[in-house]
């Protein structure tokens, strides 16, 4: 399909930053979501939970007789009356017999009020029998642990990564790429090196929210701020055993999710109630629980083994990588994804990695931002750091010695089809000056610079339809079911329809996100919207050209060949004056003309239509890993900081930042540039803000007051932050175009970590670099030189 | 037990019977149908119910609703219409500041109360004051970007600063 698109070398909406079309709403404050509907629902029921205060018990007997008795309280449900199932995408709906996480809900209200319903949630007594918990990943995931999370474990085999080879471990992926003994044998130096993150949240500012509402034809309608509306369709559709022609979801704007609401919590504990009281039942969860009781970022323990000959040429690495899914199998059951981003960037030709998913008694893990990739990331590039530090190299240069060429093969096996991360590195290498030594000033802050650079695997899930409507008077109106939480997919598709249609933007609609309306996709993850929907779109509106071009080819009597579709008319070559006008194809209902000929009919309008889905993966090799297809494209990244840190509290300043990005193709520049700030930002929380923090397992920083996200104060002045491209296209985007949004989460907590080496000397490990934890190496470091 | 309230919402006065003790973005949300202000926190640190009471951004899940009573609340269904967007407004859409838009109603409204207040505000400034407003997509830049775009036109036309 990439042929056809070279005619368009001089695109006029693709490739320009057109305004997104959905921002006029939203600064008036008209864009409705989720949680704005429910005053449209007279008599509507709301649902609360309660949630376990321990991290591990035994639900010894539980009580809800005055909780139903409460006025204004329709039903009370516990875990018994929950369907037995569990999936990837849903944890069980409410625990049965045994908590697992502190948070975890063991018995849901639906009342007149959400007062009301809090007041019920008062009025349950559980009896729980406490049972011995287990935090630690690497404590969890011992032959003999603690504890066993999920005795339940098991029964959700079954999944291609399940291997059950102790009892918390969720899955282990193995990749052993040549020899990598003799690898390290060759080596002129060894490092090696054990890095960890914290948990944290993605804190996407709309609370997890739906709205259902049983119908009388026994099935139902939702409106959800959770992704992918197919999906979801699906899911509850097998879960309460509904036909698909009775459910319909539907998807309002969202207010970010960041692979949040890729795990549906709300909508199945709603449904539920829903069915039960034959009613509509709202369900937004507190901030509270969305940091209990929502997916998390994933931790991830990585220890990383590097041999380099003394030229900077890496010649083996081992790496354990033990990704912390949280009391939930519900996500990388074996941590190949996290670990993918290790394979992704540099040629390794002796690669020997373990990767594991680990259960543990903390609140359950999702997908966020990168699926893991920038926490291994994290390990890599500090590795790299320490290195270059090691054998005398510029850290560009050690870089570019190592770093994957198109055309070559990865460790997987891979083909290397598109790559531009050095290009990245080197873009903001020179933009922060990295040679020039900062200008130090009198006073506790030291400066210092520090890059770093990353890449993200694309997984090759899903499919993407769209429907392209050619109405009769020339609008046109996509039909398309991806997410838009935020990052402005309905304007890249409207800018994809306009582009191939030849007509203005204005003339574009975009109709997204109604099961019973839009045609089939699976949600917006791993970046892909553009690439998987954009493809679909670009394929519809050539189906819906050819067609207008047959109409007219008929009605004009002319070859096809020589028809082309321009500014709402189609022209014959050679006489450009001769356009007949989109609506003018169209046949009007008179009394006198046949309506059941041939041709195009007013009030019907062109419906072209296109699917797209990528090409699977190729399954891996179980003993080496290795695969000609693991994933599908990588999206890169490189950053550049320059940090003051401040030697009496450990304080981390960030004075500029730079961040390129490889997406592909900027198919809007100015989001692709809001994409890069956004993630900068949400990076930096993660670098030196962010982490949950525990009593017993319980979260006790579970509110924006006490869980600090970054704020205008956090991110360096706005001439100090720099978004650069440095895209190589993907043959098969559209327009070269790949993804961008999660990579830009990948290189920024380890260039602050570099520079913060570079300004005071310490090596930092464990995110988050928070004061604390900086001031207490700073004051190791002073303690060991003054005993020296 | 509910009572008869009046509020001054964007210039009209309105009449609601509440519990005393709903907050003032409950009964705008709920009883106004005013939506534009958000609940993302419940407990005053995302910003994303501001809303301005007499020439002030407040919180308004801070806030319970009878004490607004006998104040000027303006809400962003009041600061402009699509005829007649608030510069602000504009400036947002201009500078790709909107991206998930769940922010946005609150974020122009304080930075609208900080112009006002401080119609030559530093950057150091914008970024204190709008300290009290969360955003999680766009990073802030381009939001401070539009905000002193709206500034910059201040200076260079100082008679329209009352009309902001």
């Amino acid at each position: 399909m990439s042929q056809e698109k070279t005619h368009f070398s001089c695109p006029s909406f693709v490739g320009e930053s057109v305004p997104r079309v959905d921002a006029l709403d939203k600064v008036l404050g008209k864009t409705q979501f989720t949680a704005d509907l429910h005053r449209h629902f007279p008599g509507l029921l709301h649902a609360k939970v309660l949630r376990s205060p321990h991290a591990h018990a035994r639900i010894v007997s539980m009580d809800i007789s005055k909780a139903e008795q409460l006025p204004g309280v329709r039903t009370v449900i516990t875990g018994k009356d929950c369907p037995d199932k569990v999936s990837w995408m849903a944890p069980r709906i409410l625990a049965l017999d045994e908590v697992i996480w502190a948070g975890q809900g063991v018995a849901a209200v639906a009342a007149g009020s959400p007062e009301i319903a809090e007041d019920a949630l008062d009025l349950i007594q559980v009896t729980y029998e406490e049972l011995p918990a287990v935090f630690d990943v690497e404590e969890a995931r011992k032959k003999d642990p603690p504890a066993v999370v999920d005795r339940n474990l098991g029964r959700h085999k079954g999944g291609p990564q399940f291997t059950p080879e102790a009892p918390n471990i969720t899955g282990h992926y193995k990749l052993r790429a040549g020899d990598v003994e003799k690898g390290f044998a060759r080596a002129d130096v060894i490092l090696q090196n054990r890095f960890s993150t914290s948990r944290i949240s993605h804190s996407q500012l709309e609370l997890a929210s739906c709205i259902v509402r049983a119908e009388p034809d026994g099935g139902i309608t939702m409106w959800t701020n959770g992704q992918g509306v197919h999906v979801i369709k699906g899911l509850l559709g097998d879960l309460f055993q509904l036909p698909g022609a009775k459910v319909r979801v539907i998807n309002p704007y969202q207010g970010g999710s960041f692979g949040n609401r890729l795990r549906f919590y709300v909508e199945p504990l709603a449904t539920l109630l829903a069915l039960r009281v034959k009613g509509t039942v709202h369900f937004t969860y507190s901030r509270r629980e969305m940091y209990l009781a929502a997916p998390t970022r994933l931790p991830v323990t990585t220890y990383i083994k590097t041999g380099a000959k003394r030229d900077g040429t890496i010649v083996a690495q081992q790496m354990e990588v033990i990704v912390d899914n949280g009391a939930s199998y519900a996500c990388l059951q074996d941590g190949r994804a996290a670990g993918s981003g290790a394979v992704c960037v540099y040629r390794i030709p002796n690669f020997f990695m373990d990767t594991y998913g680990v259960n543990t008694n903390t609140p359950w893990a999702g997908a966020y931002r990168g699926l893991g990739t920038p926490q291994v990331n994290w390990a890599v590039e500090s590795q790299m750091e320490m290195l270059a530090e090691k054998l005398r190299m510029s850290p560009v240069e050690l870089r570019r010695k190592n770093v994957l060429h198109r055309g070559e093969k990865n460790a997987y096996g891979e083909k290397v089809e598109s790559i531009g991360v050095m290009g990245c590195l080197e873009k903001v290498a020179q933009e922060i000056k990295l040679e020039e030594p900062c200008v130090q000033e009198p006073g506790p802050w030291r400066k210092g610079k520090g890059v770093a650079m990353g890449g993200k695997q694309n997984t090759p899930r899903g499919r993407s339809e769209a429907e392209v409507l050619v109405h009769d008077d020339g609008s046109v109106e996509v039909l398309i079911s991806c997410d838009e939480q935020g990052m402005g997919a309905e304007t890249v598709m409207a800018q994809i329809t306009a582009e191939k249609l030849k007509i203005p933007l204005d003339r574009v609609k975009v109709t997204r996100g109604d099961t019973s309306v839009t045609p089939y996709d699976t949600y917006s993850a791993s970046s892909f919207t553009v690439y998987n929907t954009g493809n679909a779109v670009h394929m519809a509106c050539e189906d819906a050209i050819r067609q207008l071009l047959m109409a007219a080819a008929e009605k004009m009597e002319a070859p096809l060949n020589d028809l082309r579709l321009e500014d709402g008319k189609v022209i014959v070559r050679g006489s450009p004056q001769s356009g007949v006008a989109i609506a003018a194809l169209f046949e009007p209902y008179t009394l006198f003309i046949d309506q059941r000929g041939s041709g195009l009919k007013k009030g019907t309008p062109v419906r072209g239509k296109g699917v797209f889905a990528p090409s699977p993966a190729i399954p891996w090799d179980k003993e080496s890993g290795l695969t000609p297809k693991m994933w599908n494209w990588y999206q890169y990244n490189a950053c550049g900081v320059e940090v003051a840190v401040n030697i009496e509290t450990g304080e981390i300043k960030l004075l500029s930042a730079v961040i390129a990005a490889d997406m592909g193709f900027p198919i809007n520049p100015k989001m692709c540039e809001g994409q890069i700030e956004g993630g900068l930002c949400m990076a930096i929380g993660a670098s030196v803000l962010e982490e949950y923090i525990y009593e017993n397992g319980l979260v006790t920083n579970s509110s924006y007051g006490d869980y600090r996200l970054p704020t205008f104060g956090e991110i360096p002045l706005r001439k100090k932050v720099k978004a650069l491209f440095s895209p190589d296209p993907l043959p098969e985007g559209p327009w070269g175009a790949k993804g961008i949004g999660e990579g830009t989460m990948l290189a920024v907590a380890p260039a602050i970590a570099n520079a913060v080496y570079n300004a005071v000397g310490i090596r930092i490990k464990d995110l988050p670099l928070s004061a604390e934890r900086v001031l207490r190496l700073i004051q190791e470091q002073q303690e060991k030189e003054r005993k020296k | 037990m509910k009572r008869r309230i009046e509020l001054n919402v964007n210039g009209k006065v309105y009449e609601v019977f509440v519990e005393p003790w709903r907050t003032l973005l409950d009964v705008l949300r709920e009883e106004l149908g005013l939506t534009g202000a958000k609940e993302g926190c419940d407990d005053g640190n995302c910003g994303a119910c501001t809303v301005i009471l007499d020439g002030k951004a407040i919180k308004s899940c801070l806030m319970l609703a009878p004490q607004a009573r006998g104040k000027k609340i303006l809400t962003i269904e009041g600061l402009g219409s699509e005829e007649n967007l608030h510069p602000l407004q504009q400036a947002f859409i201009d500078h790709f500041a909107v991206q998930c838009g769940f922010c946005t109603p609150g974020m122009i409204l304080a930075a609208k109360a900080l112009l006002d207040e401080k119609p030559d505000a530093t950057e150091e400034e914008i970024r204190r004051g709008l300290q009290g407003n969360i955003c999680r997509c766009t990073g802030y830049v381009k939001i401070v970007e539009a905000v002193e775009s709206v500034r910059d036109r201040l200076a260079k036309t100082p008679s329209t600063t009352k009309a902001l």
